[in-house]
């Protein structure tokens, strides 16, 4: 199989009629990799503030997320549960054992950890947003078990208002300067944008087929 | 799959009359595009987007090499496995071999063309492995034995009876009498089915969308979270890939999502987009203990030195099938293989050989929309013409076709002779046809009368009207 490796490299190298590249330009291309190009970026995103909240909340919905806004990370167990049984859901919640979810004073039916495949409803707490398109950022690790995004039927994300950002270029800036020993990529990052969706029978748009019927955004800021 | 693309012409006599089929087409015809061109109404950057799609994938190619190997070693340094095939067979062995390590039953899978191409899933099962699809498109082409009509869609040639048939006939363990009237029914009946798979399935397999090689990530796209659920439960995840999806970082990675779902679905972005960087890390409560990436050439490496290069900007959208007059005539399953539409009659001959798929590069109009809505700017028509003219040079081309264009040709090359004659011709064709203004048959055109009628000519030719306005020649 190291072969095949060799095989490909040297066909790659006769196709481009060059041999390996020399010091220099692979000094050259390993610099422009730690400093990324500055690629074309909508405009779109590229706002800040209130406009930003409008626009993550207009994309969200777009998407068919539902947000609700919410003054404080201590109003989160209510809204959640307001939501869940205003849409008749199940009031049994999977919550992702992250420092800012555990001690909100949650009801009996709340537990932590990662999700199974009979949990109704997962709640995390997003990463990031991005108001560009109203996606959500999630990355793996102790405090966010990545099942929690896929399994449950229901899906609630907590996002912080500082943690709004306007465009996906913000998203990976605010991952390199993440305190992280190693790597600054975690093993999963998902982006998320709405509730799982399929339009593969007579191109009928359907929500929910293997991820999350219901995608809903407490959006949490102070300024609500 | 065995390829039938070497029946093309009796393939499309097939879809033709399949009343079935045109309906199907007739609905992707519409629905797509104008999806997309809604999106594109708010997205004023688009065509900036698009040369900056180009110009990065153009980078890429030049200095595959160099990026292939960096994502190697990112990959490595996260724990993760490389395994560099040159060819299908390679790569279905490495796959196979994998799987038998983890003494896995039953394997998931995410869509993946480069798994169609392998035809992965043959493979498994031939050796006592279960492969079950999970993209809800493909599973139900999977339990029908068919091969996918559209990279995006693979079941987009089916209604909703055939597909409750297929349920019907394959869930043999449910009520048959329950009801299946709804494509929601199907959905609930599929996403129950497929969850038991992915929970008890050994190893999970997907595709990439594109690979960067700064950080050693494999990225998948996908709309129903099966990608996920593939790569997340299962211990162990093999990502099968070309080699020509690299791209330097994740801001690159970026220019590619902007265009790629926009340009099909019309979606901002797919539903989900996911990074999967080495197995999962100590403090992760979930995800593989293995990570695996198959990198597969299969010819790709040849393509980058000749005429075909361009050919290897593909981010796979389908936006140009959704296009095709062609494609929306005969449907994905006339081309024969895995690829099909404008981007398929390209890739298809440089993969399996011109000697089995030659006729696909015919099967264009040069009408050039595909063109125009390839986010990469990828030049289609002319590359259809160099397969075409290597079809003329190594005499493939059948005799009828070659003494048509070479007596064309004669008379184009003697204009005293052409427009008399081409006058008296449809002078004489516009009065027999005058009354109906068309011919519903006429000699030597019944591959057109037999689907539509043959419009007669009316009025003047244009060389007439261009006299007239006192055109230059």
């Amino acid at each position: 199989m190291s072969g095949s490796r060799q095989q490909i490299l040297s066909n790659l190298r006769k196709s481009l009629g060059r041999g390996p590249l020399d010091e220099a330009k692979v000094k050259e291309l390993e610099k422009n990799m730690r400093r990324p190009k500055n690629r074309v970026v909508p405009a779109r995103g590229q706002i800040r503030g209130a406009k930003r909240k409008e626009l993550f909340i207009q994309m969200a919905e777009a998407c068919d997320c539902s947000v609700v806004q919410v003054a404080s990370l201590a109003d989160v167990p209510k809204a959640a549960a307001e939501f869940l049984r205003d849409n008749n859901l199940p009031a049994s919640i999977r919550v992702a054992p992250h420092e800012d979810l555990k001690d909100l004073g949650w009801s009996e039916n709340v537990s932590f950890g990662l999700a199974g495949d009979d949990d109704p409803v997962g709640l995390t707490k997003a990463w990031a947003g991005f108001a560009e398109s109203g996606t959500l950022m999630a990355l793996s690790g102790a405090e966010g078990p990545t099942t929690l995004n896929f399994l449950p039927d229901t899906f609630i994300a907590v996002l912080e208002a500082k943690d709004l950002l306007g465009t996906y270029e913000e998203g990976w800036k605010k991952l390199r300067g993440r305190k992280q020993s190693g790597t600054f990529m975690p093993r999963t990052v998902n982006w998320i944008t709405g509730p799982s969706r399929s339009a593969d029978i007579e191109l009928t748009l359907q929500l929910g087929v293997h991820g999350p019927r219901r995608v809903h955004i407490l959006l949490v800021d102070e300024d609500k | 799959m065995h390829p039938t693309c070497n029946r093309f012409e009796t393939n499309v006599a097939e879809a033709l009359v399949d009343e079935q089929l045109q309906k199907a087409l007739a609905r992707t015809a519409v629905g797509l595009p104008s999806a997309r061109e809604r999106a594109l109404t708010k997205m004023p950057e688009f065509e900036a987007l698009r040369d900056d799609a180009v110009e990065l994938k153009k980078h890429v190619l030049e200095h595959l090499d160099f990026y292939l190997e960096r994502f190697e070693q990112k990959v490595i340094e996260q724990g993760g496995k490389v395994h560099w095939c040159a060819t299908h067979a390679e790569a279905r062995e490495v796959i196979l071999k994998i799987c038998q390590d983890a003494d896995a039953k039953t394997v998931t899978k995410g869509k993946s063309m480069i798994g169609e191409e392998i035809a992965i899933n043959d493979y498994l099962e031939t050796h006592g492995i279960e492969p079950v699809e999970t993209d809800l498109g493909e599973y139900i082409i999977q339990i029908r034995k068919e091969p996918p009509s559209h990279i995006v869609g693979p079941a987009i040639h089916l209604n909703k009876e055939q597909v409750a048939e297929s349920f019907r006939k394959t869930h043999t363990d449910l009520p048959p009498d329950r009801p299946l009237d709804d494509p929601a029914d199907m959905l609930k009946e599929a996403r129950t089915l497929l969850r038991e798979q992915f929970l008890k399935a050994d190893v999970g397999i997907t595709g990439a969308n594109f690979l960067v090689a700064e950080t050693g990530s494999t990225a998948i796209v996908t709309n129903e979270g099966n990608g996920d659920l593939t790569q997340i439960l299962p211990r162990v995840h093999i990502a099968i890939s070309s080699i020509e999806k690299v791209v330097p970082t994740l801001e690159d990675a970026n220019t590619i999502l902007r265009v790629l779902a926009r340009s099909i679905t019309g979606q901002e972005l797919s539903v989900y987009t996911t990074f999967s960087t080495g197995p999962k890390r100590e403090e992760d409560p979930d995800g593989p203990d293995e990570f695996h990436v198959v990198l597969l050439d299969a010819g790709r490496s040849e393509l980058l030195g000749n005429e075909f290069k361009d050919m290897l900007r593909c981010i796979r959208c389908g936006a140009c099938l959704c296009y095709c007059p062609v494609y929306t005539a005969i449907g994905g399953h006339a081309y024969g293989w895995v690829y099909s539409g404008p981007m398929g009659a390209v890739l298809t001959p440089a993969i399996l050989g011109q000697e089995t798929a030659r006729h696909l590069p015919n099967a264009s109009t040069f009408c050039g929309r595909c063109e125009d809505v390839c986010p990469v700017r990828i030049p289609i028509p002319k590359m259809l013409r160099h397969w075409r003219e290597r079809e003329v040079e190594q005499g493939r081309a059948s005799a009828i076709s070659r003494i048509a264009i070479e007596s064309w040709a004669f008379f184009a090359k003697h204009p005293a002779l052409y427009h008399p004659i081409a006058n008296l011709k449809y002078w004489a064709l516009g009065l027999i046809g005058r009354k109906k203004g068309r011919f519903s048959t006429a000699p030597g055109t019944h591959g057109w009368t037999k689907h539509r009628d043959l419009p007669a000519p009316q009025g003047k030719t244009f060389q007439q009207l261009w006299s007239e306005k006192g055109g230059r020649r």
